[in-house]
């Protein structure tokens, strides 16, 4: 916006006193995660979009294909809940697992533990059904058959694949997910991940865009479901992205997060200890999992409070 | 579907899965409009899959957006685990036009392209050569409804490949210690080459070391050709093995049985690497088609939401109609 245009761009570092980047620190902080979360990587985005005050090929952060196993809806928030709040009293943002003091425990929630299993348990686990699951071939029923019957090619040879793994339906995952069987692919919600640089909140800013189970884009409406109540419509707007063309995306209003990092540095700063503004988006990745609860993007690091 | 007759255990692959961002089709909007016009030649494009650990369970996704269409020749556009991969667009002009494309020649000519760059050797100096995809699509602008269709073309050659036994995780077959030798040549050899597809050897005086493909004929202490694998699957590894050993059973048919097969498969969760669910697979036997001289027979139509061979539809009309968009922003 127009705002945003004629900010200055941040010259000298504010971090530890206001909780804002300067450009540069974005791009440490940035390189940081990426050494730490090789799932995130820098990207380019639209050469015409380029911003003169970051480098061509660090513009923003971005992760693909994040799974997204359930709905907000589907936690069960407990009293353990409590807010984390910035020193002025307003707002504020819910940690949904205050019992976890150390930052490496991994997933979010309780009822995720089975994916804290090792690759190997899950392996077993895994073989275990797989035989069943690829004995099956169960359709899913679409209510859009009629269309997607029309679209179906009868001049292809059709013939069984024998070298082809079959998949099996949705629903027949999700019940073996939660059963915590599943020994296959799960059709799953996935969310694409950007992070920018906000040049007028002078903070990093995450946006998100999603897909069903299907892999075809999700409505903002349905976006919501994966946004945790509190901040649906409140913290999640939908906006032009700064960086990839196209219809505007969901992105988590930076208008807090200076804020929020404050108050982190102090809590940091209060325990006897700095805290390294390369930290900054590992951070930032731990307090917006409060908005995105379930999208199991990848962030954690060695690192307490 | 018949398994296990008479226990074969036949290797079976996990086919790609599709992700099209909403800004590719924005993209190709914009494309249509300024540049194809009524222009519905094939176009080159580029999308990218990833190599993944068992701890996602994701479909094996390729995935396509706006930098699609710019002419991306590295691999930093898509993060230290993407694998690039070429691809040709069509975009029809008229709905007609979509379902009147013969879809068997059209992916027939793919493979012969794939079957020519073995033949001539060209894809074991560049085994990225051998994982294309073909993409249809008509896009109604009126209406913002888009109509596709992926192809990730595979050769039936050879016809049926034998397993000795179930593919075994990495880890469970070396120590700890061993994975992480392995692992650091891994690493050298993709910091040196970047490609997808490498031959492991490993002896006593070297330990482990990887080499491109095109090294295999002179190299002696082979231990496995290893693959970026975009399966999570704990038994199947993914599609791009299959023209990888059609390629290996062209060239060196005498070494496919007995051959063990590494399926990479370098994840992150939680900031730590994870490698160790990377499979093994041992070839028992294979089974070759009955007529040598012609191209082998070519598949891959990427099968709909109704798991039939169909194109599938997506509609915009939400976030790219003006009207619409001017509504919910009241």
């Amino acid at each position: 916006g127009v705002a945003e245009y004629l900010t200055p761009v941040l010259k000298d570092s504010k971090f530890k006193e206001t909780g804002v980047l300067t450009p540069e620190e974005f791009v440490k902080a940035g390189d940081h995660l990426v050494h730490h979360c090789p799932t995130w990587q820098w990207s380019t985005g639209d050469e015409s979009k380029i911003k003169p005050y970051l480098p061509k090929n660090k513009q923003f952060l971005l992760t693909r294909n994040v799974p997204c196993y359930k709905r907000c809806k589907q936690l069960e928030y407990t009293e353990q809940e409590k807010i984390v709040q910035p020193e002025d009293g307003e707002g504020g943002w819910v940690d949904t697992h205050p019992t976890n003091d150390n930052l490496t425990e991994g997933s979010g929630t309780a009822e995720m533990s089975n994916d804290e299993k090792s690759d190997s348990d899950e392996a077993e686990d895994m073989k275990n059904n797989l035989g069943n699951a690829m004995s099956e071939l169960v359709l899913g029923d679409d209510d859009d058959d009629g269309e997607a019957a029309v679209m179906e090619d009868s001049d292809l040879e059709d013939e069984e694949d024998e070298a082809e793994v079959k998949p099996i339906s949705d629903r027949e995952h999700v019940a073996l997910k939660t059963s915590e069987s599943g020994g296959e692919i799960i059709q799953t919600r996935t969310y694409d991940l950007n992070i920018t640089y906000d040049k007028y909140y002078q903070t990093p800013r995450l946006w998100v865009s999603g897909h069903d189970e299907n892999r075809h884009p999700l409505s903002v409406d349905q976006m919501y479901e994966d946004v945790s109540q509190d901040h649906a419509k409140r913290t999640v707007t939908m906006e032009s992205h700064p960086h990839i063309p196209g219809p505007p995306m969901a992105s988590v209003h930076p208008c807090r997060h200076a804020e929020v990092m404050k108050f982190f540095i102090q809590t940091v700063t209060e325990g006897g200890r700095e805290l390294g503004v390369h930290m900054y988006l590992i951070i930032f990745l731990k307090f917006v999992q409060a908005v995105i609860p379930t999208i199991e993007y990848d962030y954690t690091q060695n690192f307490t409070m | 579907m018949s398994s296990a007759v008479d226990n074969e255990k036949i290797l079976q692959f996990l086919p790609f899965s599709s992700v099209i961002s909403s800004s590719f089709w924005h993209k190709l909007t914009q494309m249509k409009i300024d540049v194809y016009a009524l222009n519905d030649e094939p176009v080159e494009i580029t999308g990218y899959y990833t190599n993944q650990s068992i701890s996602s369970r994701l479909p094996a996704c390729l995935n396509v957006d706006y930098s699609s269409f710019e002419n991306r020749q590295v691999s930093d556009a898509v993060g230290t685990n993407g694998i690039l991969c070429q691809g040709l667009l069509q975009n029809t002009n008229t709905l007609e036009a979509f379902k009147d494309i013969n879809k068997q020649t059209a992916i027939n000519k793919c493979g012969e392209q794939i079957w020519n760059d073995i033949l001539s050797g060209a894809a074991l100096s560049n085994p990225s050569l051998l994982t294309r995809f073909l993409l249809l699509t008509f896009a109604d602008l009126k209406k913002y409804q888009f109509y596709y269709w992926f192809a990730f073309p595979t050769l039936v050659f050879p016809s049926k490949i034998l397993l000795n036994d179930d593919p075994k995780e990495v880890d469970k077959v070396l120590t700890k210690e061993e994975l992480l030798q392995f692992q650091q040549a891994y690493d050298e050899f993709k910091s040196s080459y970047g490609q997808s597809a490498f031959v492991v050897e490993k002896n006593t005086e070297l330990g482990y070391k990887c080499h491109p493909l095109k090294e295999l004929a002179n190299l002696k202490d082979i231990m496995w050709i290893g693959f970026c694998d975009p399966s999570s699957l704990p038994t199947n590894p993914g599609w791009p093995l299959r023209n990888l050993l059609a390629l290996l059973a062209h060239h060196h048919k005498e070494r496919l049985v007995g051959l063990s097969i590494l399926c990479w498969r370098d994840g992150v969760r939680d900031g730590q690497r994870r490698v160790g669910s990377s499979l093994l697979i041992e070839i028992k036997d294979v089974v070759y088609p009955g007529e040598t001289d012609s191209i082998p027979k070519c598949l891959g139509w990427e099968k709909n939401e109704r798991g039939k061979l169909g194109a599938r539809t997506v509609n915009l009309s939400n976030s790219m109609d003006p009207e619409r968009l001017a509504e919910s922003a009241v």
